[in-house]
């Protein structure tokens, strides 16, 4: 109950005593005027019980059904003393009635309105009992001024009593079903989030399920593309094999000619046109198609490898990297003796990943740097690597010559070449080393200056203790 | 060298060129085996099995096949899968010849019965030297095919 519903409810029970207090007054000054006490006293108490009445059907309003019984209860108390100046029967059986309305209302009473009932009870009973041991015969009472007294107090007091108790109660009760309507109104919230959190995770699944939907159409996707790729590259291969052994044909039909015209005998200047169509023309010409047939032929093994790198299954183990990489020095030890470049390998964490797999990136990052040391300057190679977080990092440091920042974003795309004119390749091995860090989950970049050097970073899984 | 019962050699390739160095690097490898080129899968089929456009074909002569993989309509696979189905045919050697040289279909060649796989390089040279061991193998190999179970 809100405090201003509280504040109404006292304000109204002020009046209903303040009005019972006033026809109390009025009434007992009438009787005193026509003498007539018992009169009097038994319109002031049903006064009394009309206004427990009122209350009591309030209460009832508001379904309340503990206090209006217990307000109906004394009411009966109240009533039964109003009676007794004017019943020819005595006072014993009216001490009864109290009681009988208790076991009345016993039904619906607890806690506070039981101990209310109870003490207007004892009271009724305790002052009817006593007017019957003051006043044996009731009907030479009604004129006595004790037994109005007596009557009437006990009436009021039975009255105040209770409207006091209800009052007091009323704190206890309100607070009570306050907090019971604060805990419906929290079971309604508890309800109305725990609907909405259902349908959030209606929504959640949903969208979850939309997001593995495009997973598996990603994966579909890029499936397709690299079978698409792989069918490509096979069926570019197919006219070059025409190209490649007809282009040999032609050569081998050119050395045949020539031969048969060293043996013939022809005019000067027609040998000498013949064999400048043969070195200038045919024999050129053959060159340019040889060698666009084997950058072609690079090409499309170089697709062909990269296709295979995404079809490739992976078989994932716990990985010595320190291993991997000093066996790659192994085999590359020639060219790290011809470069004369210095190799510094930190202690390397290990990793869970495919073993070739990661052969192939730390292969291709070292052979990298070896190729593109920076001319009149000691190579200096660094390998190092820290776990973190759920991965691990390694990089792989040169002092070499560097990528012009401008190239920096073509860097791990396939066929981009930066420094052609110092190593051959094929522009292939930035793009194999992220397609494989990429597969296993991790991320590869790079930090290069320009003429200072390049690390390249990237990050595998770790060994978690599951895997261990 | 040429054998008591003459071997011919089915090259059964779509593509034009291919069948043609083929033929070209056979011959200059010393085969001279008659060299049969069959353009499509469906006709491979036909000549094996002496029927359609090669219902007249002698069926006592030997054959060798040399089949490439990826022809459009009747692939090479299917080829192969028909006349290793066959009793009457499936002694008779095949060499799969193709660019494939994807590990699931080489497998799969294998599994189906094919002889020989040998994936067409690209490197002329390579290609020749490939020819050549062919053209050698060609002409120690043993046929011995029934001709009466042909079907």
């Amino acid at each position: 109950m809100s405090e201003q519903a509280q504040r109404q409810l006292r304000h109204f029970l002020t009046a209903l005593i303040a009005v019972a207090v006033f026809f109390e007054a009025i009434f007992v000054a009438f009787a005193i005027l026509l003498h007539s006490v018992a009169l009097g006293s038994t319109v002031v108490i049903f006064t009394g019980f009309l206004v427990t009445c009122v209350i009591s059907w309030h209460s009832m309003r508001q379904e309340k059904l503990g206090r209006s019984a217990s307000i109906v209860g004394v009411s009966m108390v109240v009533a039964a003393l109003s009676l007794a100046p004017i019943l020819p029967f005595g006072y014993p059986p009216l001490a009864m009635v109290p009681l009988i309305a208790i076991a009345a209302m016993l039904p619906y009473l607890g806690g506070h309105s039981l101990r209310l009932m109870m003490i207007a009870a004892i009271l009724g009973t305790v002052s009817i009992t006593g007017m019957g041991l003051f006043f044996p015969n009731p009907i030479e009472l009604p004129r006595s001024l004790i037994h109005f007294l007596l009557v009437t107090g006990a009436a009021a007091c039975s009255f105040l009593i209770l409207v006091l108790f209800f009052q007091f109660g009323e704190g206890l009760r309100g607070s009570q079903e306050d907090l019971q309507r604060e805990r419906d109104k929290l079971e309604i919230r508890v309800e109305e989030r725990t609907a909405e959190l259902a349908a959030l995770n209606v929504d959640l699944r949903q969208v979850n399920e939309q997001l593995n939907r495009r997973t598996v159409q990603l994966a579909q996707k890029n499936e397709e593309v690299e079978a698409f790729v792989y069918i490509v590259s096979h069926d570019l291969r197919s006219p070059l094999v025409n190209l490649q052994g007809f282009s040999k044909e032609l050569e081998s039909c050119c050395k045949e000619l020539e031969e048969r015209l060293r043996g013939a005998t022809l005019p000067a200047n027609v040998e000498k046109a013949v064999n400048s169509i043969l070195a200038d023309g045919i024999y050129r010409a053959l060159r340019f198609i040889s060698v666009s047939m084997t950058k072609l032929q690079r090409l499309i093994d170089a697709l062909l490898r990269l296709s295979r790198l995404g079809r490739q299954e992976y078989r994932l183990e716990r990985v010595d990297v320190g291993a991997v990489v000093s066996s790659t020095l192994d085999s590359l030890r020639q060219s790290i003796q011809e470069s004369g470049a210095k190799i510094s390998v930190q202690p390397l964490p290990e990793t869970f990943a495919d073993l070739t797999a990661v052969g192939q990136v730390f292969s291709n990052l070292i052979g990298n740097a070896l190729k593109y040391l920076q001319l009149g300057r000691p190579g200096l190679i660094e390998i190092g690597g820290e776990p973190r977080d759920a991965m691990v990092h390694y990089w792989v440091r040169d002092n070499g010559s560097g990528i012009h920042a401008g190239a920096q974003r073509r860097l791990f795309q396939a066929f981009q070449r930066f420094h052609p004119q110092l190593a051959l390749g094929d522009g292939l091995g930035l793009a194999i080393i992220k397609r494989v860090v990429e597969r296993h989950g991790g991320t590869v970049w790079a930090e290069s200056t320009e003429g200072v050097g390049t690390t390249f970073h990237l990050t595998l899984p770790a060994v978690n203790a599951a895997q261990g | 060298m040429v054998p008591a019962r003459e071997v011919s050699i089915l090259v059964v390739d779509d593509d034009e060129g291919h069948a043609e160095l083929i033929r070209i690097n056979l011959r200059r490898a010393g085969v001279s085996n008659p060299i049969v080129p069959l353009p499509s899968g469906a006709d491979a089929l036909d000549c094996v099995f002496c029927r359609g456009a090669y219902a007249g074909r002698q069926g006592d002569g030997e054959l060798l096949v040399l089949l490439d993989i990826n022809m459009a309509g009747i692939d090479g696979v299917e080829v192969l899968r028909q006349i290793k189905a066959n009793p009457g045919t499936r002694k008779i050697p095949v060499i799969m010849l193709t660019t494939t040289d994807d590990p699931r279909e080489v497998n799969r060649c294998y599994d189906l019965g094919c002889n020989v796989y040998l994936t067409k390089p690209v490197d002329p040279s390579a290609f020749i030297d490939a020819i050549r061991r062919l053209g050698l193998f060609i002409s120690i190999v043993s046929t011995p095919t029934d001709p009466s179970k042909l079907s």
